[in-house]
């Protein structure tokens, strides 16, 4: 399918501009609007515009796919740190007096996995609904 | 003050775009609608004090759902051709079969695709309920058999456009209940 040179253009200009801001918005979760789902629904669209318009581009869809799976754990496993110091699953497992900078890397991290988990969930998803019926 | 007015405003333009949204015959249009009510309703949820709502308004209802519709309107324009036979008939762009498809898809505006490999070998998850018109041949004549789903509505034009070619006969199947 040939798409429109305007599609493709403009497609390529903005890509990296959707990028940083869905990253923007998974990394400043915990101090403004937006967090985990919010960033990552932005990354998937940046990336879904680009492989419904220009295939070729993205090309690393099947190790994105492999990488989810990897994901899920690791969000468990970040979640059970505080089974061991606090006794309770999902929570900060950095003591409570400790400074407010050292606490917020459990939020920071937490985001980061779900942003990244909902970005290639919905990619996955999508993926194989553009790619249905092609050979 | 003149955030409550404007506020209102938006009120009334959201009424206006989801009547023209609901009325809307155009698919096309209905996506574009979509992603204007929502960005709307987005600013609506900013105003009312909830940033974090309108984010995720703006990342689902005004980017992912018109691309769900986009896609899905891409995927109905297509007509996909299943060959079984190797010579001529749809292979070659000259072929007899190759003419009629191409004028029937060309004139209810679908865009005609035609493999000649076997089903299990397209990409998919549904992939059996995606094929539109599957393609033989008889061995001893040159009766070539078009199987179609009986409950589309395409295979009957196509048999009411075929009615007096003599080669081409068209065979309407039931569906198979799936199990999935």
């Amino acid at each position: 399918m040939k798409n429109s040179q305007i599609l493709v253009c403009i497609s390529r200009v903005l890509f990296p501009f959707v990028l940083v801001f869905g990253f923007y918005v998974i990394v400043n979760g915990h101090l403004t609007p937006g967090g985990g789902f919010q960033g990552g629904a932005i990354l998937a669209t940046a990336i879904l515009i680009t492989y419904f318009i220009i295939p070729e581009r993205i090309n690393i869809i099947d190790g994105l796919v492999r990488l989810e799976k990897h994901l899920f754990l690791w969000i468990i496993v970040v979640g059970s740190l505080s089974l061991i110091t606090k006794g309770t699953f999902f929570t900060n497992p950095l003591p409570i007096p400790a400074a407010i900078s050292f606490k917020r890397i459990f939020l920071v991290l937490l985001n980061f996995l779900i942003g990244s988990k909902v970005a290639i969930g919905l990619v996955a998803i999508f993926s194989s609904f553009i790619e249905e019926g092609r050979s | 003050m003149e955030t409550v007015v404007l506020a209102n405003f938006i009120q009334v333009l959201l009424i206006i775009i989801t009547i023209a949204l609901v009325a809307n015959k155009n698919n096309t249009v209905v996506a574009i609608l979509f992603s204007v009510s929502s960005l709307f309703l987005a600013l609506l949820y900013f105003f009312n004090k909830a940033p974090d709502v309108a984010l995720a308004e703006i990342a689902v209802g005004s980017a992912i759902m018109p691309l769900i519709l986009i896609i899905s309107i891409s995927k109905q324009r297509e007509y996909v051709v299943i060959t079984h036979v190797k010579d001529d008939f749809v292979n070659s762009l000259t072929g007899e079969g190759r003419k009629v498809l191409q004028d029937f898809a060309d004139s209810n505006n679908l865009e005609l695709k035609i493999y000649d490999r076997d089903i299990d070998n397209i990409k998919g998850i549904f992939r059996e309920r995606n094929v539109d018109l599957i393609i033989d041949r008889s061995d001893d004549n040159k009766i070539y058999y078009l199987r179609g789903k009986k409950s589309s509505l395409l295979i009957s034009k196509l048999e009411n456009k075929v009615k007096n070619l003599e080669n081409i006969k068209i065979i309407k199947e039931e569906e198979v209940e799936t199990n999935d």
